[in-house]
């Protein structure tokens, strides 16, 4: 028997896409803030920024992008 | 509570883009930074919702070298100075609830005015209340 497969990202995108559809962003960003979640995303990204140079974010972005 | 009074003004900013009153604005930078952020709920999460925006700021080597002079003048970290040089050409604001940004506001508005451009620099919460004053 052949099982299909979906990843967790994958999952993760297409529910919260659904969500959308059916609520629209606010009403979805509503709900997902209802659901609760833990940390401080500004923590988290300060943290990322501040040990990155311009430098080296640009040669991410460019190596992602190809050019 | 002030994660949750954030929040509230998120929502309440997607609702006004929903309106089309107001628009947001995407970028290169942005993406890279949403795609570095290790939890995957979240990541998604955000991915999908930045699906709202309308206009996409390409990285350029303008925007880098506007970067740096933010970067320069303003003591700022790289991914903060690239954000604001992405916003400045697109955009009238540029709304963060970071305060290592907001601390540094006449900085960097005074340095995007001496370069022809004008950009305000906000709390989303400060921008809603604007907006419903006016």
């Amino acid at each position: 028997m052949k099982v299909k497969t979906i990843t967790k990202e994958r999952i993760l995108l297409e529910g919260t896409s659904a969500l959308i559809k059916r609520l629209g962003y606010a009403n979805a960003a509503r709900f997902i803030s209802l659901l609760g979640g833990k940390g401080d995303m500004v923590l988290e990204i300060r943290e990322k920024r501040e040990s990155e140079s311009i430098g080296e974010v640009v040669k991410r972005i460019r190596s992602k992008s190809g050019s | 509570m002030r994660i949750a009074e954030e929040t509230m003004a998120f929502i309440s900013i997607l609702e006004l883009a929903e309106s089309r009153e107001v628009s947001i604005v995407n970028s290169d930078v942005l993406e890279d930074e949403i795609e570095e952020i290790l939890n995957q709920e979240k990541r998604s999460e955000i991915q999908m919702l930045m699906t709202i925006c309308e206009n996409f700021i390409e990285l350029s080597d303008v925007i880098i070298e506007l970067a740096k002079e933010l970067q320069k003048n303003c003591n700022l970290s790289g991914g903060d100075a690239l954000h604001l040089a992405c916003a400045c050409n697109s955009s009238q604001f540029f709304l963060t609830c970071d305060d290592f940004i907001l601390e540094k506001i006449k900085c960097i508005e005074g340095t995007i005015k001496r370069k022809g451009n004008i950009l305000k620099v906000e709390k989303p919460i400060d921008f809603i209340e604007e907006k419903h004053e006016s």
